[in-house]
This record gives structure tokens, sequence and C-alpha cells, in this order.
């Protein structure tokens, strides 16, 4: 875990990401929409909370995202960590595991509910958001690219691609892909 | 409006003394029409009051009462068949509380569909009709509307509900309460026989939700009835289950005789609540609404 | 196929991809609404998927199994019924139930659909799955994982159908298709709802004592700060008795029977499942391709041994029982 130097360097980090958001979230946004276009129906399985807004909130990020999904696409912005009102739900966790969960590498239910994630609000809305992620074909590409052009994410993204690194390294013939 | 009351299987560990007591008691309790005896929650338990229920029978028939034997409801052995089979096979009247028991049936005989057997709609009900099924005891989970909506489909079929005790809620292969103790269901000592109206479970901020008996898991809460008499009666319900505590039962059914006449709510609660029940009153299931949620709410 | 059918959960069409992809030989899944017992938010197939998902599997020599596995609601048994033309229409090579009234409406919508009784059924005794047999003309039983190993061969011997039986996943403590647990606290089961332990009714809560994961309000697990407490299935909670606090009626941990496929082959198992249609496409993946591994081994007369760690931090709690396969269990 990067251990940041002290809380200043952390604000000033969470300031520079939150005021050159824009590049970032366009970006996001086509992430989304060109997932949209590879599986159409997994975005209708949010049923009820299309459209809805959620939280996700790394915990090793200055920043926090509020992710918005319906047919067509949807919306992703960058906003400051901490409460946030108007959201259906929030999931809390570190980076690598909400990653690995869209992506879609690991074990939906370890995971999820009994590992490495904080879920707050509407549970049934996260489980509505977990399975149409799952269902749909999201791919971690989609969310690197935007994010190596966010400054103040670097230092992050490095760590981000390394893990990515380990998890691609050969476990045998029975390995996850 | 004329309700019958039932007293339906003991559903707890009593000792043979007990029982016999019990049942003595029960005979001169003129409000009870229908008494349902034998074991329905495990079958390691059959032979222990065995003679103690069939003098039972004696008792109860010679007073008057309709007897009915309900089968075991989760069978788990050989033994637990061949029991099965021979109370399908002797008894004159009985209650199946597990599909096994079906087929086993002699031709023509009619039967009682006890509230341990699946039966959520008119279809799976004309089907067991079609197979001898003479009275239905509504399974705990059933809402008022679909058990009116059974009887709009089987209008002859007179339906009974569970309208008092700790409702089962569950069975498991595996013993609880031989597992508190350290043991297994096989080798058990019969430890279920320590709490006569189930052993009481709280959460772990300590409130009370669930008992445990045996390999029966129970509500805490005591089944009651919320809903007034002519409501129950155009639903379809011709009779009401007492499920036998270690409480004041001649206070309980006093308590429903009442209700039965003066149709009123609050006070056969308020009379519930005075015969030293084991938890407090629940009500939900009728209305819909989650079992435990309490009476009068 | 192998020597005995290796049937895997398809939680949605990428799911079903990954199950067949990583060899099985059926797939079972559920449509979008209560008439499966996995009704939860954003999961199963409508019925475009599902008859897509038909078409891809024949393709390629696998089966489909729709489970149509919880009991009709009295009044609304029509949505029942348009499940069953919905899964006969698409070209399900089989339906799943447990209900009596969802076996006859199959029935009257076909003379010859092949028939399944679910796990729900509950029938573990010669005698429940000879009146199945014999009154609805159910071709396999899918056994309540009630059984020992050695009952389960007697009982393929007193039977005419052929017999399915679970090797990994979650563990229903309780007989399935009898527990109402879940509707005393949330006024929801499996019977009722399709759901165990509906999402809508679980809350987690942070304080000072860590977090407490609730059920309808009602704590049903509390861990220290900085870890997470599990999703709160009602049997798999902590409860207290006389102040004494346990996971009461069954450790949180998995069903893994991988060390018992030779057993359940020898006695005329004609079918293996894989639970977990909530668990997503790497799970289904990685447990299909090691049954699939084991099953293949078993056929070219070697051990299964080498496969049977292989899956042990998948399981629940990260630990894995023979369940009531073992006898002490109970």
């Amino acid at each position: 875990m990067l251990q940041l130097d002290n809380r200043l360097t952390d604000q000033a980090l969470a300031e520079i990401a939150i005021a050159m958001r824009r590049p970032v979230e366009v970006l996001l946004d086509r992430a989304i929409r060109r997932t949209w276009r590879r599986s159409p129906a997994a975005f209708g399985r949010l049923g009820r909370y299309q459209g809805c807004r959620y939280l996700i909130a790394p915990t090793d990020l200055p920043v926090a995202f509020e992710l918005r999904l319906e047919s067509g696409g949807g919306q992703v912005r960058v906003v400051r960590r901490g409460p946030a009102p108007g959201c259906v739900a929030a999931v809390a966790g570190a980076l690598a595991d909400l990653l690995a969960l869209f992506e879609g590498s690991a074990d939906a239910d370890a995971i999820f509910f009994s590992g490495a994630l904080d879920v707050t609000g509407d549970t049934a809305a996260v489980m509505a958001l977990h399975n149409a992620l799952e269902a749909a074909d999201l791919r971690l590409a989609d969310l690197l690219v935007p994010a190596a052009l966010a400054p103040g994410l670097e230092p992050f993204l490095r760590r981000l691609l390394d893990w990515r690194r380990a998890t691609l390294r050969p476990r045998g013939a029975h390995g996850i892909d | 409006m004329s309700f019958e009351l039932a007293l339906g299987p003991l559903l707890f560990n009593w000792s043979a003394e007990d029982v016999a007591g019990f049942y003595d008691r029960m005979a001169g309790e003129s409000l009870v029409r229908r008494v349902y005896l034998g074991e329905v929650v495990c079958g390691k338990r059959e032979p222990l009051n065995a003679e103690v229920l069939a003098r039972a029978a004696d008792r109860l028939s010679a007073a008057g009462k309709e007897v009915v034997w309900s089968t075991l409801a989760l069978l788990a052995t050989a033994r637990d068949r061949k029991q099965t089979h021979r109370l399908v096979e002797e008894a004159r009247l009985v209650e199946i509380n597990d599909v096994s028991a079906l087929p086993v049936l002699p031709v023509g005989q009619s039967f009682t569909a006890g509230p341990l057997l699946n039966v959520y709609n008119a279809t799976a009900a004309q089907i067991l009709i079609d197979r001898g099924c003479d009275r239905l005891c509504a399974n705990v989970e059933l809402p008022l509307r679909a058990i009116a909506e059974i009887h709009r489909a089987c209008p002859t079929l007179p339906i009974e509900v569970f309208a008092f005790g700790r409702l089962p809620l569950a069975l498991s292969a595996r013993c609880h309460h031989a597992h508190r103790f350290g043991l297994s269901k096989d080798t058990c000592r019969f430890v279920c026989d320590r709490d006569p109206d189930g052993q009481a479970v709280q959460t772990v901020e300590g409130a009370p939700f669930l008992s445990i008996n045996g390999v029966q898991t129970l509500s805490h809460g005591v089944q009651c009835v919320g809903l007034a008499p002519e409501t129950l009666w155009t639903a379809g319900i011709r009779s009401l289950r007492l499920s036998p505590h270690a409480c004041d039962m001649s206070g309980v059914i006093a308590a429903y005789g009442r209700f039965i006449e003066t149709e009123d709510v609050q006070r056969l609660h308020a009379q519930l609540r005075a015969c030293d029940l084991p938890g407090p009153l629940v009500a939900g299931y009728l209305e819909g609404a989650p079992g435990m949620q309490s009476a009068g709410a | 196929m192998g020597s005995i059918e290796l049937v895997c959960p398809a939680g949605s069409p990428a799911m079903l991809e990954a199950a067949v992809e990583a060899g099985a030989d059926s797939v079972y899944c559920g449509l979008r609404d209560e008439t499966n017992a996995r009704n939860f938010p954003g999961l199963n197939f409508d019925a475009g998927e599902l008859a897509q998902a038909v078409t891809d599997c024949h393709r390629r020599g696998a089966k489909v199994l729709v489970a149509i596995n919880t009991f009709a609601r009295a009044g609304d048994e029509a949505r029942w019924r348009r499940s069953a033309e919905t899964a006969l229409e698409a070209g399900a090579d089989a339906i799943i139930a447990a209900d009596l009234a969802v076996l006859a409406h199959v029935r009257s919508l076909s003379p010859t659909a092949r028939l399944h009784l679910s796990v729900q059924a509950a029938a573990n005794t010669p005698e429940a799955i000879a009146f199945y047999a014999e009154t609805f003309g159910v071709r396999r039983v899918v056994l309540p994982r009630v059984l020992s190993a050695q009952e389960i061969a007697r009982l393929v011997g007193d039977v005419a159908t052929e017999v399915e039986a679970f090797v990994f996943g979650g563990l229903c403590v309780m007989a399935e298709g009898r527990c109402a647990l879940s509707s005393y606290a949330t006024g929801q089961s499996p019977n009722l709802s399709g759901v165990c332990s509906p999402p809508e009714a679980v809350s987690f809560e942070r304080s000072a004592a860590g977090m407490t994961s609730r059920l309808a309000g009602l704590a049903l697990d509390q861990v220290p700060t900085g870890k997470t407490a599990g999703y709160p299935t009602l049997c798999k909670g902590r409860f207290a008795v006389d102040g004494e606090a346990s996971y009461l009626f069954e450790e949180p941990t998995s069903l893994n029977a991988m060390g018992l496929l030779a057993e359940l082959r020898a006695a005329g198992v004609h079918a293996v499942k894989i639970e977990g249609r909530q668990r997503g496409k790497a799970y289904v993946a990685r447990v299909t391709r090691a049954f699939r591994s084991a099953i293949d081994a078993l056929d070219r007369g070697e051990s299964t041994a080498p496969y049977e760690h292989l899956l042990t931090d998948l399981a629940e709690g990260g630990r894995e029982i023979a369940g009531a396969y073992n006898k002490r269990w109970r």
C-alpha cells in the first residue's frame, strides 16, 4: 500500500485530480459506452436501478467516482471522497479489489461480500450493479487508459499495472486466465 | 360460524409422565374436537412415547375426540420409512407431513395434508384432493389471500391454520440440540428433552429470535391469530390448530373458545399473554408480513 | 460427456459461456423472476437470452436445464405456467421443478418434456421419488444435501430415476424447500419469493464494535473493524444460546465433494451439480475446469487427488467440508 507522506500531499493530489477531472470523465464515459455496445443487455439488468448513482470509493485513491449506468451507456464523475447524498449506495475497497470485481477475474461472492469490499446503502442496488457488471464484458483496459491520462493518479496507476502483471503470471494448467 | 379447535401434534420431547398427564387433561377439554398425535420432528423419539400415545389415543377417543395420527416430516433413515409405513397402514385417520407417505397410503384412504407439506396453491391442493386429501392444514408461511384462493378453487376442502404456538420454520438432518452439547444426532442422548418448549436462541445482540428443538428450528415468538373470525371463515378456514406447549394450555383453549364467540381479537391476545407463554405473541404470516411481526402491530 | 454428467450454474449469458467453455456438459439457469429460487436483482435470463443460450449450447453439444423451482403463488399460477412455456419454446433440455402445480403445468403443456425434480422438493426417500416419477414422469431427481454417500448408493438402487448430486458450493443447512427462516424475519423466502435472506432486508453497519451485518435489522454477525462481514444469510449467522455465541446452525463453510467423485460414480450417480448461479464467470470457469479435469482423470482410470485442493480458497469462509456426505456432520 502506497504510503503518502502527509495529508497535505493527499489533499493536493485530490485537488489536482478534481481540477483536471473532465478529460478523465470523458474517457470513462466512452469506456462505459463501449462496454454497453459490447453487451447491450447487461445494463438492463439493473432494472429499476438504471440511472441511479453509485459511489465507487477506492480507499487508496485520493478521489472517488460516481457511476451511473443506463441503456446506451452512462456516466462517471470524479468526486471528492466523503459522503455522497443522492447516491443509492456506496462501494469502498482497495482499487485492485474493485477492479478485480469489475474485471471478473475473481469469484464474485468472495470479493463482493465476504472479503475486501465495504458496502453501504441499498444492498439490493449494489447487488443489481454487481450482477449487471458481471454479465457485461467490461475490460480493465477500458478503465486503465483514462486513468493513465489523469494527473495525480500516476503513482497509483503504476501499482495497478504491477498488480495486473502479477495476476497474469501463469499458475500452471489450472490457473485463472 | 362453527370453528373447530384442534390440538396439533406435540412437537417437543416430553417425558412419558408429562405426555400422559397432558392428554388426560386434554380428554376433559370439551372445546377441543380433534387431536393430532404422533412424532413429527425426529424419528429417534418415536419409540420413547409410543405406548403412552397409544393409551392417550384410546382415552381421547373415549372422550369423543377425533384422533389423527401425524407422520414424520423429514424422513432420514430406513427406520423412519418403516415407521411411516406402519403408521399410514394402521391408523384410521392420518395427517401426512412428507410426500414419502403419499404412495404408501392404502387406496381410498383419506388424509389431512399437514402444515409441513408444500401446498402453496390451488393446483397442488387439487392434486392432493384427487389422492384422497380431505383436509388441509395451511403451511405457516401462507398469507390469508393465498388460503382464500385455495378455498375459492377447492370450496369443499376444510382448511385449518396453525393458530397457536411456536412456529415450525425449518428442519435439518443435523441435530442442533445435540451439537450444542458436543454430540451428534446418532449419539444425542435425547438432550432435546431439556427444553419442553424448545431452547431460546438470540442474536449476538441479545435479541430473542428463534428456538431449537432437536433437528427442528422454530420461532421464539408464539403464533396467534390477529384477524377476526369472520375474516378467517370467509377465507375458508374452519379449524384452528393449537400446538401444545408447557404453558397453561387449558387457558389457551378457553381463550380461543371465547374468541370464536366474541370475535374480540384484543381480548384473545390479553388472555393468551396470561397463559405463561414461552415468547411474545406474533401474527405476521397471515397478514402477508414477516412472521415475527408482533400481534396487534 | 464422460461417465458422469457435469452440471454447472449460469446466472447470466456471460457466465453460461464461461461454464460451457470450461467443459460443462449441462448448464442450469433461471428466468428473471420469482419462478426460480435465485431471484436476485440483476441475475438470470430473459426469454430471448434463454433461447439464444439453448441455440449456443446445442451447437456445442451442451444441454440447458431451466429451473422453475419455486412454489407457484396461489392466484398467480399463470406466471409459473408462462415460465414453463418460455422454457419449452426456447428448446430447453429439461425443466427443474419442485411444486406439484409446476410439475402438473409442465406436463399439461408437454406430455414428453423432460422433468427433473429440484432439490427444493426435498425428496430423499425412494417413496417420495417414486411418487413424483409415477405422477409426473420425472426422469431425474436432484438429491437434497442431507444424505451420506452410502445412503445415496442405496437410494440409486431403489429408484427408477436418474440421480444428480451436488458436489460443490454453498451448503443449505436446512432441508431445502422446507425452510421458512427467511420469511419469519423478512417476509420473503425461497418458497414464497424465490429468494433467501433478500438483499432488500440486508444492511451493514459500522460502529465502534466493528462491522455488523443485519437482516431485517437483526444482527446476524459482527466482525472487528478492518474486516468485512459476510452476506447475512440467516442460517449462517452467529447466534447466542444461554449467552454463548456460535455459528449455531452451521459453520460458514462450503461443500467440496471432489474426493467422493469415484464413490458417487460407483454408487450410480448420473450427474454431479455445482452450486452457485450468483457467483460469477470466474467462479464457474474455475470450478468447472477443476471438476472437468477430475472427471476426465477418473475416466482414464487415474486418481482425482491432484485436483482436490484446487478450489480451497473458493469455499465460503475459506474452509471446505464434505458436508452431509460425511455422517459425522449430523
